[in-house]
């Protein structure tokens, strides 16, 4: 246990090592644990590393539903959001290493300076909003923003931290709602307090007015010392706007400030709003050169194989690659939950490449899929990836010639339902296919669940 | 993973620091596969030993069936041939997949998964029967004489002394190549196997 005993001895000294990283000083010790600053040392990289004291957590069931949490945290890329490049572990800790970010938080620069002139709250704002939707398009809630978790980087841009954290069970936010020390029951909607159960989604909203209120303001727009007049003055929505801001912003503010969630505005009507969209610039965080993910397992692997291959050119493959091509040759079958077979779909057809890849696309367009091509080879995706939305897919697709008038047309799904998945393949092979179509759909055990090892 | 707790004691018997020595494994990683090793050697006969059933069990989950392929790739593992795997075998064997592993390694590997008959080359029948099995496994039929000119253009391409049977030289010279023929001898998932994988973190939380 080399790493974890140079962890131990390392104690609370700078210069300790986690694996490829060296830890240096703490930067802040918040609800979770302490934050230490990290470099790496392979690339000489800043980063953040949050660390988690195992034994707080130890007796915890530890539920497939975290699991496929932190897979989902580690899948969201969004300039506005304070990302997760991977978590490590100790026998004692947890340590998830975090994007750096240079600056401070937003709460010091309110608390420092006051508030912010409307024009330039709005565009913190504006950042806000873009980071939250990124997230809850991908079905992760925050359930505990407030101005503490609101990051500032050099160039003046928000970085939101701890997204999803707060969905872990209670230990690590530890309840995060009742907290007297850090302020953040000023930030909680009422449908929390009232413990109705809630939507994440509204909930965040709400909070998300209440910074905008801090912003714009300078102060709370709920606060009491009795917290049971906090909660009232919350429950009743009762908050005072100042008359100095802007028509646009005080509708905005109250809009949000509803107490009832069903009626409160969504994120999608704040982005249609007027007010909101003075200067707003949205970004399309697919646009990034850094976010082709997605792709990873689907595209990157034959991606430094095939140097010859041109652009709308067939792939010629010999008997060994056909050979290569056995799902059970494939051994990340050891690493999945889904069996490699059931994810790797293949048929022939005697139709060329061009009118394959022509024929696929307006089968998978005629069904509802967008298609992007890439290296001669389509994406078919449905949806958001996101595990709550049960119609998300994921499809790459490649033609390989065996010999003239010969193709393979390769499935590989990315992520997705498995029956929406075999539904798609066999629409495929039986409008496509050469010979008698296989009995995709028959006897095999279809799993209603949803890919969830998205690692 | 209901034995992890009695299996425990066993792991103590494995030297994990050597075993990462001598892999492309780090210490971590090594414990990683370690909880890997244990869930498939466990799941049909608890004795800590993967059998080939576990094997193929793991990797094709509900249809372990004997495969040509599956067992090929159980046979390779098996580096004493006692027709089961330890973990020393287990590890040594996964490290050849390793994203950082030498090429020259996994070359070796896929002569070896190909020498159906362990002759030293690889000959027609040999590719002739992977190519069937491939085809069936993908419930792909095609006219024998495809199959024929499929083999046939192999050899053309890769046997280059035209002796009808593809030596090791040959082989690597084949894959130089077409470098896409060692995809499958590289497993991504075992880049930082330790900390890609939260599972193997609840896992080990699991065991401690």
């Amino acid at each position: 246990m080399v790493r974890e005993v140079e962890e131990e001895r390392g104690g609370n000294n700078t210069g300790m090592r986690l694996g490829k990283y060296e830890l240096g000083r703490i930067l802040g010790e918040g609800n979770f644990g302490k934050v230490k600053f990290a470099k790496n040392i392979e690339t000489g990289n800043s980063f953040a590393v949050k660390i988690l004291e195992k034994k707080k957590i130890l007796n915890l069931k530890i539920t497939d539903q975290i699991k496929r949490e932190i897979g989902t945290l580690k899948l969201l890329r969004h300039p506005n959001i304070v990302r997760l490049h991977e978590v490590l572990a100790s026998k004692t800790k947890i340590f998830m290493v975090l994007e750096y970010v240079h600056g401070g938080e937003l709460f010091d620069k309110i608390a420092s300076r006051g508030k912010l002139p409307e024009k330039e709250g709005r565009r913190l704002f504006q950042q806000l909003i873009d980071g939250v939707s990124y997230c809850h398009d991908r079905g992760v809630f925050h359930r505990d923003l407030k101005l503490e978790n609101i990051l500032v980087d050099g160039k003046g841009n928000i970085k939101v931290s701890d997204f999803g954290l707060s969905a872990l069970p209670q230990h690590f936010g530890s309840d995060g709602l009742l907290h007297t020390t850090c302020g953040s029951p000023n930030y909680v909607a009422p449908e929390i307090l009232a413990n109705r159960g809630y939507n994440g989604a509204t909930a965040d909203v709400w909070s998300c007015g209440v910074i905008l209120y801090v912003i714009l303001t300078g102060y709370l727009p709920f606060d009491d010392r009795n917290l049971a007049v906090l909660y009232q003055k919350i429950a009743r929505g009762d908050v005072q706007i100042p008359k100095w801001l802007s028509a646009g912003a005080q509708k905005m503010i109250k809009r949000i400030l509803d107490p009832n969630p069903v009626t409160r505005i969504t994120v999608a009507e704040i982005k249609a709003d007027q007010w909101f969209k003075q200067g707003y610039v949205p970004l399309n965080p697919d646009d990034d050169e850094d976010n082709i993910y997605i792709d990873e397992e689907a595209f990157s692997i034959n991606d430094e194989s095939d140097g010859e291959k041109r652009l709308g050119a067939p792939t010629l493959i010999n008997a060994f690659q056909l050979i290569g091509m056995s799902s059970f040759l494939d051994l990340s079958g050891f690493f999945e939950k889904e069996d490699v077979s059931e994810r790797k779909i293949r048929f022939t057809s005697n139709l060329s490449h061009i009118e394959l890849l022509e024929r696929i696309e307006d089968i998978v367009t005629g069904l509802g899929y967008s298609v992007q091509k890439k290296n001669g080879r389509l994406k078919v995706v449905q949806g958001q990836r996101d595990q709550r939305d049960p119609r998300s897919l994921s499809v790459a697709a490649e033609v390989f010639e065996i010999s003239p008038s010969l193709y393979v047309v390769e499935l590989r799904k990315t992520y997705g339902d498995s029956l929406i998945y075999r539904q798609l393949c066999n629409k495929l092979s039986n409008d496509l296919g050469a010979s008698r179509s296989q009995e995709l759909l028959g006897a095999a055990i279809l799993s209603a669940e949803t890919v969830s090892e998205v690692y | 993973m209901g034995c992890s707790i009695s299996k425990k004691s066993k792991a103590n018997y494995w030297d994990f620091a050597s075993l990462a020595s001598e892999t492309m494994f780090s210490l971590d990683e090594v414990e990683a596969v370690y909880v890997l090793y244990k869930k498939v050697s466990c799941c049909i006969v608890d004795d800590g030993l993967i059998h080939k059933e576990e094997f193929r069990q793991a990797l094709l989950r509900n249809k372990g069936k004997p495969d040509l392929f599956v067992d090929r790739v159980f046979d390779l593992f098996d580096l004493k041939r006692n027709g089961v795997l330890d973990f020393g075998e287990f590890v040594q064997s996964l490290s050849i997949f390793h994203p950082k592993s030498p090429a020259a390694d996994k070359i070796l590997f896929t002569f070896n998964l190909y020498d159906l008959q362990h002759t030293g080359c690889i000959e027609r029948e040999e590719v002739k029967e992977m190519v069937l099995a491939i085809l069936k496994e993908s419930d792909l039929e095609l006219p024998d004489e495809v199959i024929e000119e499929i083999v046939e253009n192999a050899f053309n391409e890769a046997d280059s002394n035209q002796d009808g049977k593809i030596d090791l030289e040959e082989w690597k010279e084949f894959v130089g190549k077409n470098p896409s023929l060692l995809k499958n001898m590289t497993i991504p998932y075992l880049m930082d196997v330790s900390t890609v994988f939260p599972s193997f973190v609840e896992n080990k939380i699991m065991l401690i």
